[in-house]
């Protein structure tokens, strides 16, 4: 056993070495992120392309002004064609849905006073990106939060990690759970299975381990965690997928009764069709990482983007869709993606900003989303709702809005709103219901602070919250436990 | 006890943040830099001080958004980020040393009490391998294997390093003393 080390293990027990930690103290950084600049060459910048644009607009209203050019190329008189103006209205933009081009809408035409830089768009005309088109309210949602009326107390339920419990998953049946625990010393986290009998665990939990991977090294060697789990759809040969990563960095996809292992490259987040045993992931096997469908045993590319990264997988309830994040070049948009024809369109592109974690409403005619467009900072994200069909309005149904430690925001069974936490440290960050009308948040009164990744699942008609929190007198050296809530409806 | 756990603020998967990033994330890197700041600040300290730590810091971490998509191996995050910092250190330092110096006592805020500011000042005179990981444990709060995870040293190397620059701080607060 090893000897107990208070220097190293950071616990208390050498005076001289608590008194200096109290001593320097104040030292101790709590500074925000810095606003990160855009990482597109400084040709693709927008204030370069802005000012390019600039220029030729000016060239050709001097051609325009000054009548055409003649030359003669012998007896022949011919007109030279101004130079068309950088990513003006008549621009073909028909690369650009195809997400192969920087979105190209840095035009020095002017039509709306809040962006100068966007093209007049033509009455009828319809873009790859709905934002460049439609018009969109940027407004936040007007009116104060208010608040639910009190349910029964949360309840919490009792784990006994030494560690942090993050992103309980109830399965699809609601008799048993999948959480996470990060030990942060070791920065390892485990997965834990625990049976659920109304509000409460039923019997010990266990930890997943894959059967198929053998025990770590005894010196560290083979260290692993296990995480992003997806619980598959009732009806389903398979009962989930998980992710487990070895300390070399590989990471490897589990399946629950299906003797291989998705090994090839780093893959993570299985999100699993919810009509069909089968499910999407994401892997970095041939360049910056795609995503791919597993299908009982086969893995199908879905996309193939050599300069992006696709990320954050959500299904529609149908099955025939998928809403994923397309990362890379100081910007991250949502697209869809047609499973059955393999082509993918942009749904919301709000140049340079990022917009991540979509995810489909119910009845599969809406996708919500975070962007950082329209916050005073980059790492600020509201939350946003658009018709699932490109070229649709974005609307901006919450102004702050914390994203989630995994996967995206749930919606509520009715589809008229998204269950997240409202980013308000300093009122405990609580959790909300966010009407997709735009009307205030309802915010939720469990009683606790610190509330993270809230999750919504119907159990004998009542809606019942899954999250974790700090303890209601919050302190820095507790750990993030997990509850259980009956919304009252 | 709850005293007894260490810090539970970590999140739960820094790879995860790293190839986010690396692919334009910016809750990601907003992510990383919750994980890495303490490193990073502590780093800094020690070679140009208190005042201008923060600032550095922060062009540290736009550097590494920037050169991320370069990083070939992202379980080296860490090391990676702390060597952006130390250069960052010694751009400072260099250009320091082409204007008028800072009075020893701006460079140290002034809430700190005398015996602080004397610990401070003894252990910016410590060879940096020794003062980085002290500072990470006396200033930042950080405990030994979050240290090792952060800057890629192996436990037994940061355990060792922990109590040897313990010795030498002691040894140079009695010099100060004398």
């Amino acid at each position: 056993m090893t000897e107990r080390d208070p220097l190293f293990d950071g616990t208390p027990g050498l005076p001289e070495v608590d008194r200096l930690q109290s001593l320097l103290a104040p030292l101790k950084t709590e500074v925000a992120p810095p606003p990160l600049p855009s990482r597109a060459p400084w040709w693709r910048r927008p204030s370069v392309l802005s000012a390019a644009a600039t220029l030729a607009a000016g060239l050709v209203l001097t051609v325009l002004v000054a009548g055409p050019e003649h030359s003669e190329v012998g007896d022949a008189r011919q007109l030279t064609p101004p130079a068309p103006a950088i990513g003006g209205a008549g621009q073909d933009r028909s690369l650009e849905r195809a997400g192969t081009t920087e979105p190209a809408d840095f035009a020095p035409t002017t039509s709306r006073p809040e962006d100068k830089r966007k093209p007049v768009p033509r009455e009828g005309q319809r873009g790859g990106g709905g934002e460049d088109v439609a018009p969109r309210s940027t407004a936040p949602p007007a009116g104060e939060p208010e608040y639910m009326p009190l349910g029964a107390a949360p309840v919490e339920l009792l784990t006994h990690h030494e560690g942090n419990v993050h992103h309980p998953q109830m399965s699809p049946d609601g008799s048993e759970l999948v959480y996470e625990v990060h030990y942060p010393a070791e920065k390892r986290t485990e997965l834990w299975l625990a049976g659920m009998e109304g509000r409460a665990l039923a019997g010990d939990p266990v930890m997943l381990v894959p059967k198929s991977l053998g025990d770590p090294s005894p010196d560290g060697s083979g260290k692993r965690s296990a995480h992003s789990f997806g619980w598959a759809p009732t009806g389903s040969p398979h009962k989930y997928a998980y992710t487990v990563r070895d300390s070399d960095g590989s990471q490897q996809v589990y399946i629950d009764e299906w003797s291989g292992l998705i090994a090839e490259g780093v893959n993570r987040t299985p999100t699993w069709d919810p009509t069909e045993a089968r499910f999407v992931f994401t892997s970095n096997r041939t360049g910056r990482g795609d995503l791919y469908l597993w299908d009982g045993g086969a893995e199908l590319q879905l996309t193939f983007d050599e300069t992006h990264a696709e990320l954050y997988p959500s299904w529609a309830p149908a099955g025939n869709k998928i809403a994923f994040v397309r990362a890379g070049r100081g910007q991250s948009q949502v697209m869809v993606l047609d499973v059955h024809h393999l082509n993918s369109v942009p749904l919301v592109n709000f140049s340079g900003k990022d917009s991540t974690r979509p995810s489909f409403s119910p009845d599969g005619g809406r996708v919500a989303f975070l962007s950082n467009k329209g916050t005073d900072s980059v790492m600020r994200f509201g939350l946003w709702v658009v018709e699932a069909k490109p070229g649709s309005t974005a609307r901006n149904i919450g102004r702050s809005v914390r994203i989630p430690s995994r996967g995206a925001l749930s919606w509520t069974p009715d589809g008229r709103g998204l269950i997240g936490v409202i980013d308000a440290p300093e009122q405990g960050d609580p959790i909300a219901i966010f009407p997709i009308d735009g009307g205030p948040p309802r915010i939720v009164s469990t009683g606790t602070v610190r509330n993270r990744d809230p999750r919504l699942h119907v159990v004998d008609d009542a809606w019942r919250l899954l999250f974790t929190s700090q303890e209601a007198v919050a302190s820095d050296r507790d750990w993030h436990r997990m509850f259980v809530y009956d919304i009252p409806r | 006890m709850a005293e007894e756990r260490p810090s539970p603020t970590r999140a739960p998967d820094s790879l995860e943040f790293v190839l986010a990033a690396q692919a334009g994330d910016r809750a990601a890197f907003d992510a990383l830099h919750r994980l890495y700041r303490s490193m990073v600040h502590a780093t800094l300290i020690v070679r140009i001080g208190a005042s201008e730590a923060e600032d550095v810091m922060q062009e540290a971490f736009v550097t590494a958004w920037l050169s991320l998509p370069d990083l070939r191996d992202p379980a080296a995050f860490g090391p990676w980020l702390q060597s952006i910092a130390r250069a960052k250190a010694t751009d400072r330092l260099r250009r320091r040393k082409k204007t008028v110096p800072l009075p020893e006592t701006l460079s140290v805020p002034p809430r700190l009490t005398l015996e602080a500011r004397e610990a401070l000042a003894a252990l910016a005179r410590m060879p940096s391998h020794l003062s980085e990981p002290l500072a990470m444990r006396l200033l930042e709060g950080m405990t030994g294997p979050e240290i090792a995870d952060a800057t890629g040293l192996t436990h037994g190397s940061v355990r060792v390093t922990l109590h040897r620059a313990m010795k030498r701080l002691r040894e140079e607060l009695e010099v100060s003393h004398d």
